[in-house]
């Protein structure tokens, strides 16, 4: 325990000094005012884009050499002994599977596919912005209300195909006819609201620490920014975790049957 | 403009300030009864945790958009 608690804070020590080095002219890493023009599109080093260009690209990798492994071990599957990257995947993946098949219910495998690459393309999205010098492309709203928009089209043109058009349409009028002018209008707004809201939860989240591990940095230099990106490392997990539980929670709404 | 300015910060400063105070109550209520439940009834934890860590992520929302609207105040200098 000791142990990995040392390992974590020398790792956090090594990126907070890694950033000082990167900025060697800059007096400040990323500091306050350098995030808020970045985030008004002003001006920025690297631009989201690059990340999420990044992310695709290990995310490739990974698989690649995921399956391969998968295609050697189907003779001889035995599980490895130690955790290694390998474990890893199967850790995340399993997880992933198992939350979607508890929400979705049987029809789960036609989105796990999507849920499944949401996962894994936002949380290594928001553990790439813990390594100083990245931007993160969670933290930008234009990546965030993609996925979003992905979102909200998938669950309304599955719902629609479970359902049909005239069943589903009924799910937005309420529980009695005369109120349907109201409760439709009510729907609506709140399905709309559905992609930003997600969206902004997650771009709110990511540039919230990005941006408290900045000013911290800028202030105490050592020690404290490394606990940050600690706290910051939660969040990374919890909010991948949260946004593809309201993905699967919106689909399995739209498709589920019982009503 | 220089008069607005001080308003601009006493404003962002506010947001802020009110909306970590509604979500930190909320959430520290939703905490409690989400302990208190497992401590109960330790068997239930698993059940309890995903609804938990829902409501903590749609409470922070609140939380997170007076900081989105405190971000845009200060951009406004």
């Amino acid at each position: 325990m000791k142990k990995v608690l040392f390992s974590l804070l020398s790792i956090g020590l090594g990126f907070t000094f890694a950033g000082h080095a990167q900025a060697a002219g800059i007096p400040h890493f990323i500091n306050y005012f350098e995030i808020t023009a970045h985030q008004l599109g002003m001006e920025s080093a690297l631009s989201p884009a690059v990340g999420a260009l990044f992310v695709t690209l290990i995310l490739a990798i990974l698989g690649l050499s995921f399956r391969s492994y998968v295609n050697s071990s189907l003779a001889n599957p035995v599980p490895s002994d130690r955790f290694g990257l390998v474990v890893f995947i199967e850790l995340i993946a399993g997880f992933v599977t198992d939350l979607t098949k508890d929400l979705i219910g049987t029809s789960y495998k036609t989105f796990l596919p999507l849920v499944g690459t949401l996962f894994f393309f936002i949380l290594f999205n928001n553990l790439l912005g813990l390594v100083p010098g990245f931007p993160p492309a969670t933290e930008s709203m234009s990546t965030n209300l993609a996925m979003g928009v992905i979102v909200f089209f998938t669950y309304n043109i599955f719902g629609i195909k479970a359902q049909g058009i005239k069943s589903y349409l009924a799910h937005f009028g309420g529980p009695v006819w005369w109120l349907f002018p109201v409760m439709f209008v009510i729907e609506l707004i709140s399905h709309s609201f559905r992609p930003v809201s997600l969206s902004l939860r997650l771009m709110g989240n990511i540039f919230g620490d990005h941006m408290l591990v900045g000013v911290f940095t800028g202030l105490t230099y050592v020690v404290v920014p490394s606990l940050l990106m600690f706290f910051g490392l939660l969040v990374a997990f919890v909010q991948s975790f949260i946004f593809t539980l309201l993905s699967a929670i919106y689909i399995s709404m739209a498709v589920s049957h019982d009503h | 403009m220089e008069s607005q300015a001080g308003l601009i910060a006493i404003a962002a400063g506010l947001a802020i300030g009110l909306g970590a105070f509604g979500a930190a109550g909320g959430q520290g209520r939703a905490a409690a009864a989400a302990f208190e439940g497992i401590a109960r009834n330790p068997s239930s934890k698993d059940d309890v945790f995903t609804p938990f860590l829902l409501g903590l992520a749609f409470m922070e929302f609140q939380a997170i958009l007076s900081f989105i609207i405190a971000i845009m105040l200060v951009g406004k200098f």
